[in-house]
């Protein structure tokens, strides 16, 4: 029956999903119960104005003005390292659509049922979409409630709406990523390789990121493109709202990886 | 009335890896089983029963050759064919941390029907004495092949593919196993199951193929194949054998195994009695006992060499 394997991994996987969420938000609001005075920022971002860009970038600061208001300091000191444990969340989700399941032999189980391999790949995707809805929506609860413990003059410069929209754009990136690791295990059937070339390219992503940002007009600027994170970057869409190319892009990726790990997965043998 | 064919097999072949480290898994695989047969495939580990198996339900692709089932291309219609069979893979691995009653309730769902299913999933675990409450990671290994036939026969499937159904079963739930797929046969559906077990196979199969190195080197009715026509002869004398028995006995025709300790001489003995008897004639019988082969000497024929196979056949 349609929709079955959907609801069976929503069922599986939701309270890992809470956990996870639970953490992301506890760091949301970390991060932005900290940052109360906005005088300190303020001094904060004469002190940075006075270092290279070149230093800035490679610890992820792409645009010291982000320093001048709560807001933007809230997405440059979380989601810089937040997108990291979503980005693993991403890997984990992916290798749980094929990898694990082959790894452990419960594949066959499920394909010796009356059900197309692209449509296990398919429904257990989109329920770890839905449930991956759960991380900016409880990073957003985090940030709100952090906001609130702020003074009321600090409260009335945070742009929420910006706040909510850079939360928001974690959800295609984590797409982006986890079609990915999915399109790996539909490569390899041995766990370990794709869990390798997924992490690997999680890690070299944000390495072009963080390397861009440092470099700017440069070769790896450009290369920086290739980068998942570079369509991600919270700081520009708290700064100048969402770049809704951006966000295609990494639709689009989703989208392109997904396919071609349906194409791949249907013409192999099952390990 | 012609019974329906329900897996046929022709030239199947399955290598894996490529080139030099390619390994042949299956050769040339041609078979047939009809509807109402249970057949046991038999075999020792790594003899391409496993292989066989997972090339019907479409897990793995061929290398050559093809199948059907049902008249039906395993490949192009795989998802259709899924409906009609049950399967039980030899290594059972499900969802740890969910209770068999969850995993129960996911297949019957993906199915399409759950109501019908899982009313049928509680009269099997009735039967089989097993408790569904539980999580798949407490279940003993016996208790874990007990959900996997559940799993398998819920859905009252037409064609039942089991990978070594019994191992791990107690002999009281062997016997109630065996009982089930009597009443299955009964239904006219039709068993494909693959054992080492040979007394398993013995007792419920009505035909075997019997495969060795990814070669199936017969198929045979039980019956038949247990009246092979060799036997274990063992003689006492009264005296010690003479040594120069030996070469004579050797050049008897479907004369082999040939051990003779003391006063006691034991051979193999394919055909007539006739020329071991002459070959021997000088000597004093005081005792000779002759042995049926069981299916298992008969296995090891087939697994024995070449040339050993070449003489049971000659």
């Amino acid at each position: 029956m349609a929709g079955s394997i959907f609801i069976e991994q929503l069922k599986r996987s939701w309270r890992t999903m809470l956990i996870i969420a639970g953490v992301l938000a506890f760091l949301a609001f970390y991060v932005a119960a900290v940052v109360q005075d906005a005088d300190a920022l303020a001094q904060y971002q004469e002190l940075l104005g006075q270092l290279p860009p070149a230093l800035l970038g490679v610890f992820g600061v792409a645009n010291i003005d982000s320093m001048t208001s709560v807001d933007g300091f809230i997405s440059f000191a979380f989601f810089s390292y937040g997108i990291l444990v979503v980005a693993a969340f991403s890997v984990v989700a992916g290798l749980n659509i094929i990898a694990n399941d082959e790894d452990e032999g419960s594949m066959d189980v499920v394909l010796a049922l009356p059900v197309p391999r692209w449509r296990v790949i398919v429904e257990k995707y989109a329920a770890y979409t839905l449930l991956a809805v759960l991380l900016p929506v409880a990073s957003y609860l985090g940030i709100l409630g952090g906001v609130a413990t702020m003074p009321a003059e600090t409260q009335e410069t945070v742009r929420l709406g910006r706040l909510a929209y850079a939360c928001a754009n974690m959800l295609p990136t984590m797409m982006a990523i986890m079609a990915f690791t999915v399109f790996a295990s539909a490569i390899f059937s041995r766990r370990m390789i794709a869990t390798g070339l997924s992490a690997g390219f999680v890690v070299l992503s944000y390495f072009l990121y963080i390397v861009q940002n440092a470099a700017s007009g440069t070769i790896p600027d450009g290369l920086g493109r290739l980068s998942v994170f570079s369509y991600f970057d919270a700081e520009n869409v708290v700064l100048e709202g969402v770049n809704i190319v951006n966000v295609i892009v990494l639709l689009t990726i989703a989208i392109v990886f997904l396919a071609m790990s349906a194409f791949t997965f249907e013409r192999r043998d099952i390990a | 009335m012609t019974k329906q064919t329900v897996i046929n097999t022709q030239g199947l072949t399955k290598v894996y890896g490529r080139g030099d480290k390619g390994t042949q898994a299956l050769t040339d695989l041609s078979l047939s089983i009809n509807q109402g047969e249970i057949f046991g495939f038999l075999g020792p580990n790594g003899a391409g029963k496993t292989t066989t198996i997972r090339l019907l339900l479409d897990l793995i692709r061929p290398t050559n050759g093809g199948a059907t089932i049902f008249g039906n291309d395993v490949r192009e219609h795989s998802v259709e064919l899924h409906k009609r069979i049950g399967f039980l893979p030899g290594e059972l691995n499900l969802w740890k941390n969910r209770t068999a009653k969850q995993v129960l309730n996911y297949i019957a769902s993906v199915r399409g029907d759950t109501k019908t299913h899982m009313k049928e999933a509680h009269k099997l675990a009735e039967r089989l004495q097993f408790d569904i409450t539980k999580r798949v990671r407490d279940y003993s290994s016996g208790n874990k092949r007990k959900l996997g036939l559940i799993i398998a026969l819920m859905h009252e499937p037409e064609l039942l593919i089991l990978d070594e159904p019994t191992s791990g079963l107690d002999p009281l739930m062997q016997q109630t196993f065996n009982q089930m797929m009597r009443e299955v046969r009964a239904d006219g559906r039709t068993v494909f199951l693959s054992s080492h077990v040979l007394s398993e196979v013995q007792s419920i199969c009505d035909r075997v193929g019997i495969l060795r190195d990814g070669d199936l080197k017969a198929v045979e009715n039980v019956e038949k194949l247990t009246h092979v026509e060799f036997r274990f002869i063992e003689m006492t004398f009264r005296d010690a054998v003479p040594q120069a028995w030996l070469p004579k006995l050797q050049a008897v025709e479907g004369v082999s195994d040939i051990t003779a300790t003391g006063d006691k001489l034991s051979v193999k003995l394919f055909g007539d009695f006739d020329p071991l008897l002459r070959t021997i004639s000088d000597g004093y019988v005081v005792d000779m006992y002759i042995k049926e082969p069981t299916l298992e000497d008969i296995f090891l024929n087939f697994y024995g060499t070449e040339e050993q196979v070449e003489r049971v056949r000659a």
